[in-house]
């Protein structure tokens, strides 16, 4: 499965509400069907953290840390490795804290 | 008048300079929202910076009767203000005839942000997207720094305050600078915060920023997942906000109901207590030549908050194609 993130070239995401929409829809029914999931950032050039914590760091905490296994982040600049990185690194350490 | 009836006036006098330094020393005496009338005296208003001019719009919001506002008499900053949209934005009718023109390379007109409109699947990415491009055009990386910090800010700003809100954003030639204000007169980030049982008992506005801007602090939950109460996000918004300017050499202002936090670079942060405001006032400077790859500094700040020696630091697992 694939989720692509931006139609338009050179998209900046910091709306969280639209985060949590694609997450709701798309990401947490795919995983729970044993999916991998694509998820291509093609013409995004960045997002915030908040938009990325809502659906990353969001997902990993709702679905469990090992569905980061179904996840394959396509098309990433070196921004948005970093925010992908900080998010998952995030999700890991609140499930450490919460065992 | 019937017999009784008392007519109250508050008036707030603006300075030469409608900027952060007036806010930080404002006190508007006997400011009473369900006053009859209010004046507002810009006439010696030479110059407006956004954080001076969202403050004052959402004053002038808040306030339930008739207001009355003197513009400047200098023809230069009275056009500025007509040109920012600051007298059509509050339905004050202006004057004196203008030619509207680009505002490209040096400003954004204040634009309302209402609540209605932001659940909107890409409207504030729109928005934040026209206002990084209008204030710097020719440099993506500073753009990319400004739409990081403005998407933070605006997402806390929605977040918190439950109110519609205004948001402007002006460069400085002289300066390199950018500054970005985005201001509501809505509950404030205290009220925001005790959403989180965690925080329920929290009562003090300085405490309050005190907690908003260290990491992972958050008031707002997703509802759906009750009774687990996942947040929403991580909390992080404000805190980074504040650690890229500290590592950029930016100003960091946030007024909140009686608070007012404010950070100058990597100088520690101070919080003070104010008497004026009702509502949240968040406002950043970046400079443009202290601002180099977001991703390098995201990066530095991410690693100085590692638990060390944790599983958690392993990233080998994460599948980038």
């Amino acid at each position: 499965m694939n989720i692509s993130l931006a139609d338009k070239a050179d998209s900046f995401l910091t709306g969280s509400e639209s985060a949590l929409q694609i997450r709701k829809t798309q990401l947490v029914p795919a995983i729970k069907n044993g999916k991998t999931i694509e998820i291509d950032f093609s013409n995004v050039r960045g997002t915030s953290q908040s938009w990325m914590n809502a659906f990353i760091m969001g997902t990993l905490l709702e679905c469990g840390i090992d569905s980061l296994k179904y996840l394959k982040f396509k098309h990433c600049n070196p921004l948005l490795k970093e925010l992908v990185t900080f998010s998952v690194q995030k999700a890991k350490q609140r499930s450490l804290k919460a065992a | 008048m019937p017999n009784g009836m008392k007519i109250l006036t508050s008036r707030i006098d603006c300075p030469k300079e409608l900027d952060i330094s007036w806010l930080e020393n404002l006190s508007i005496k006997n400011f009473d929202p369900e006053e009859t009338s209010l004046t507002v005296d810009m006439s010696n208003v030479m110059f407006s910076t956004p954080a001076g001019l969202c403050m004052l719009h959402e004053k002038i919001k808040s306030h339930n009767g008739i207001t009355n506002v003197i513009p400047p008499k200098n023809a230069n900053p009275y056009r500025y203000l007509q040109r920012i949209g600051f007298f059509d934005n509050l339905n004050i009718a202006n004057t004196q005839d203008f030619v509207s023109h680009d505002a490209s390379g040096r400003f954004k007109e204040m634009t309302v942000i209402s609540n209605e409109l932001l659940p909107r699947s890409g409207v504030v990415d729109d928005l934040c997207e026209e206002i990084a491009s209008v204030i710097a055009p020719d440099d993506p990386d500073f753009q990319t720094c400004i739409l990081f910090c403005m998407g933070e800010m605006v997402n806390n700003v929605v977040q918190h305050s439950h109110s519609a809100g205004v948001i402007t954003a002006q460069f400085y030639q002289a300066t390199n600078e950018v500054e970005v204000a985005i201001a509501d007169h809505g509950r404030g980030i205290k009220a925001g915060l005790k959403d989180n049982p965690k925080f329920y008992s929290l009562n003090c506005d300085i405490e309050a920023l005190e907690i908003a801007t260290q990491p992972d602090t958050s008031g707002a939950f997703d509802s759906s997942t009750e009774p687990y109460r996942i947040e929403l996000n991580s909390g992080n918004g404000l805190y980074y906000l504040k650690k890229i300017i500290e590592k950029t050499f930016g100003e960091f202002h946030i007024f909140s109901n009686s608070a007012h936090y404010f950070q100058d670079g990597s100088i520690s942060p101070e919080i003070k207590e104010i008497t004026f405001f009702e509502g949240t006032l968040i406002v950043f400077r970046l400079n443009r030549g202290y601002t180099y790859k977001l991703e390098e500094v995201l990066g530095d700040i991410r690693k100085e908050n590692l638990d060390t020696q944790t599983i958690a630091n392993d990233t080998t697992d994460i599948q980038f194609e």
